[in-house]
């Protein structure tokens, strides 16, 4: 799974959300570090909805304008507890190893 | 016009960049989300969503006209390529490295280098080490052109009639760099009698080494030399080889066996362009002390080949396909 797709759908875990509160939503949680731009942002929802994982939840018009509010399905919310677990595995054994590596050099002869 | 409405109407022209379904589908939301992110009074798209919307646009056009290259199809048929093809250059190459080995005339660099290229490929793709595979595939590609490259001076015929050889050495590349990232791609069944059939293929070619039967081209079940009638020993091998691969190809199933028949037209378009496009110059090339060489008119034809055929194939299977479903739901609608 690519980053932006994991952000989106960890975005969208929270609550549904419309499209310019997910680019909001996604600063926050990287702080700062990613900004989805709308054509990115509309290709990953687009592919998402066809894949199942999200669906749309409502529509509004506010100022003349369509929102749209997407939702995790289901299916949405196991591929990303599966990805989820999958980056926490791996970013334990790079914690441990990487206190291990400490421990070892603090303790090495100079 | 307000700096917000120009900044709307300039969002609005970017949107082209998309196919219709999809501007009908997300036009609204998307420029709505792009004036909400605007700065006050901004009244040009920035470098960075001007591009964004092009690259995505452009991604969208072309999922639309070949269909989705993620697909799980296109992947297994890239995986197919990708162990064919190399197989297919490992033994092309020791078919050519085996006779010097033997009859001891000697062998160059080059000439040991291609085999061991692909075998080191097939090995690393069949380890899983796709990326490490992908780079060698792009070694052996290199080889493969330089090997080529070496006759253009003194006969850039033979070179042409190598095209098609080149072509599959970039395909593996191709197919390798596909497979290199994503999701990994179980071995499709029965790929080993892919195998099985390049074996009794290079068996046929073994068996007209000996008999010298190399001189002749095409198919033949029997020559007559000298006045003396020679049945061709390879005949019933190569027949047997076809047979074979044609069962490994049906046995991938229908979506990846179309797939495979599109990622092996490049390969067909290119020795068909040489075999007729190029048919003159092949003779005329040939008749000169000093051979003709190809010019860059013909040059940029013979490149844009394969690439041409993979598009066309991509889009006829894309329609192809579309249609069948179509067809399909309404045969299920009119049981229904």
């Amino acid at each position: 799974m690519r980053e932006p797709t994991f952000l989106v759908l960890t975005a969208l875990a929270a609550e549904p959300q419309h499209g310019y509160a997910v680019i909001e939503d996604v600063r926050r949680i990287t702080g700062g570090r990613v900004t989805l731009r709308a054509g990115t942002l509309y290709a990953v929802l687009d592919r998402l909805r066809s894949d199942g994982l999200v669906e749309v939840e409502r529509e509004e018009v506010v100022q003349s304008r369509l929102r749209r509010y997407y939702r995790l399905t289901a299916l949405g919310e196991r591929r990303l507890a599966d990805e989820s677990a999958r980056l926490l595995q791996q970013a334990t054994v790079a914690d441990r190893r990487l206190r291990d590596r400490r421990v070892r050099l603090g303790n090495a002869p100079a | 016009m307000t700096a917000h409405d120009e900044l709307e109407a300039r969002y609005r022209r970017l949107m082209m960049a998309y196919p219709l379904p999809h501007r009908r589908e997300y036009e609204d939301e998307m420029v709505g989300v792009l004036l909400a992110g605007a700065e006050p009074g901004q009244r040009r798209p920035s470098v960075r969503d001007r591009a964004d919307i092009l690259v995505n646009g452009l991604a969208v056009r072309l999922r639309g006209w070949a269909g989705d290259p993620g697909d799980h199809a296109w992947r297994r048929a890239a995986f197919a390529v990708r162990f064919v093809g190399a197989l297919f250059l490992l033994v092309v190459g020791l078919r050519r490295l085996l006779p010097g080995l033997t009859f001891y005339s000697g062998v160059d660099v080059l000439e040991v280098a291609r085999p061991t290229a692909w075998a080191v490929v097939f090995t690393l793709a069949l380890a899983g080490l796709r990326r490490i595979a992908t780079g060698v595939a792009v070694t052996g590609a290199v080889v493969e052109i330089v090997h080529v490259a070496q006759w253009y001076d003194y006969s850039p015929s033979q070179v042409l009639r190598s095209g098609w050889l080149v072509t599959v050495a970039l395909l593996v590349v191709v197919s390798s760099a596909w497979l290199a990232g994503g999701e990994r791609i179980a071995a499709p069944r029965g790929l080993w009698w892919f195998g099985a059939a390049l074996a009794v293929a290079a068996g046929g070619s073994a068996a007209d080494q000996y008999q010298g039967m190399g001189m002749f081209h095409g198919f033949t079940y029997a020559v007559t030399l000298n006045g003396h009638v020679m049945v061709r020993f390879a005949a019933p091998l190569y027949l047997t080889a076809a047979g074979l691969a044609g069962w490994a190809w049906w046995r991938q199933g229908g979506p990846v066996r179309r797939r495979i028949l599109a990622l092996t037209a490049p390969v067909v378009g290119v020795a068909a362009m040489v075999t007729y496009g190029f048919a003159g110059f092949m003779y005329s090339s040939q008749q000169f002390p000093s051979p003709v060489l190809l010019r860059p008119v013909q040059w940029v034809i013979l490149l844009a080949t394969p690439v041409a055929a993979f598009a066309l194939a991509a889009v006829w299977l894309n329609r192809w396909e579309r249609v069948s479903a179509l067809v399909k739901l309404g045969r299920e609608a009119e049981k229904a």
